[in-house]
């Protein structure tokens, strides 16, 4: 739903079948030709062998273009204000799993949203767990985390439960109340508790890297993700560290509570209720999946072409 | 040139971009097959190389392939290049039981997707 050209695991399972060896093989041809790189040396490599190691890859791939890869453009979309719902059943006939996430989208947004994104997680977290899980047994698994889509955030909860036992909708009224309940906690926070929140997070970003391959990894993500901020975690420290609890609940009330502002989107995967006694087998799936993808597909596809792009 | 933890190790990563890969569902699952296929080429060659710690690790995405090599940086050159001819020359090392073999295993793991609730959500 987010990506506008993603390709689903049903169109991609469907595609399957329909390549041939011959057309792989054109494939090949046409694949080898289109590369174009971006590449990344660290380590106990001195500047002339990373030039030499570039060359070597360039010239055993046959690249002729030797820019680099082009910024990625992916296309994310917008999701609507206020609250929508993707709904499906699970293809396992027995299984009573069900999957809930709520993602809500922040957007496009500068270093300091994303520094007050990231709070609102980490505090989020745990109360989360507690309330979802501990008290009211919602579900097995319940988790708060940050999504970023090429730029753009959101925030998703994400709750694990047994169809039986609970439906989406009560679970989805029930993070619903969490997040009106916790606004208020949030609101009279005391000055130090919030302090040492965000302390806990500066400390966790100065933190220097352990090992050389956690440094690759970071930059490697940068670049990856065409953001080649290489001293993001000092950047991310310093508005942190001056972030004001009033500029943090009304960011809260956008993403969460307001209704013109916030842009909800609830992905529901429900377990079969039922007991049945058929087996599973892969016919299953091919049967099923003809009325489940039509539906499936033709909500994402409507939902889709009313959005925007972000 | 790394001069903070004055390791012998090195790190290579490449992504290889292709347009062609983003231009429909099947030359995406044609690039999985692509870079399944090359693994399968190199286990053999590259196993003595595994042994002494070095590793290496290929897979598609959305947009392309992504290389990751890691090691001492000694001998990280040939297996730069031993890596990135196979992947130039499949062609030539590909028959169609190869082909098949890992098309079935593709379809397999989006089935196993498919039915994953979890996954699914995602």
């Amino acid at each position: 739903m987010i990506k506008r050209n993603h390709r689903s695991f049903f169109d991609r399972y469907e595609t399957v079948d329909g390549l041939s060896y011959q057309k792989f093989l054109e494939f090949s041809r046409k694949f080898t030709k289109s590369l174009r790189l971006k590449i990344l040396i660290q380590g106990n490599i001195i500047e002339s062998r990373a030039v030499y190691l570039t060359q070597l890859v360039i010239t055993n791939l046959g690249l002729r273009d030797t820019n680099l890869a082009p910024e990625q453009k992916q296309e994310i979309n917008k999701i609507p204000v206020g609250d929508s719902y993707l709904k499906i059943k699970s293809l396992r006939h027995n299984d009573q799993n069900s999957v809930i996430k709520n993602y809500y989208q922040v957007g496009k947004a500068p270093i300091r949203e994303e520094c007050m994104t990231e709070f609102l997680v980490s505090v989020l977290n745990e109360p989360l767990f507690d309330t979802l899980r501990s008290h009211e047994q919602l579900g097995y698994g319940v988790a708060c985390s940050i999504r970023k889509n090429c730029g753009v955030l959101g925030i998703t909860i994400t709750v694990e439960y047994q169809e039986n036992k609970n439906s989406a909708n009560l679970i989805d009224e029930k993070i619903e109340e969490f997040l009106l309940n916790f606004y208020l906690t949030l609101k009279h926070i005391s000055n130090e508790d919030f302090s040492s929140a965000k302390l806990s997070i500066v400390s966790l970003k100065l933190l220097p890297d352990s090992e050389l391959e956690k440094e690759v990894n970071r930059h490697w993500d940068e670049i990856r993700n065409d953001e080649n901020v290489f001293d993001r975690n000092e950047l991310e420290a310093f508005e942190t560290e001056n972030l004001t609890k009033d500029e943090v609940v009304e960011f809260y009330c956008k993403i969460f509570l307001s209704p013109h502002e916030k842009r909800k989107l609830s992905v529901q995967v429900t377990g079969n209720n039922e007991n049945s006694n058929e087996k599973k087998t892969t016919k299953m799936l091919s049967s099923k999946e003809k009325c489940l993808r039509s539906d499936f597909l033709k909500n994402v596809i409507e939902l889709k072409q009313k959005l925007e792009f972000v | 040139m790394d001069k903070k933890f004055k390791l012998p190790h090195g790190f290579i990563h490449v992504f290889l971009q292709s347009p062609v890969t983003e231009s429909s569902v099947s030359d995406l699952n044609m690039t999985s097959i692509y870079s399944m296929c090359v693994k399968n080429f190199l286990s053999d060659k590259l196993f003595p190389a595994t042994v002494v710690g070095y590793s290496y690790r290929l897979h598609s995405v959305d947009n392309g392939l992504i290389l990751r090599l890691s090691g001492f940086n000694e001998k990280l050159p040939l297996l730069v290049d031993i890596i990135t001819k196979t992947i130039k020359n499949l062609e030539g090392l590909m028959d169609k039981g190869v082909f098949e073999t890992f098309r079935k295993e593709l379809k397999k793991n989006f089935h196993n997707c498919l039915v994953d609730a979890g996954l699914l959500n995602e």
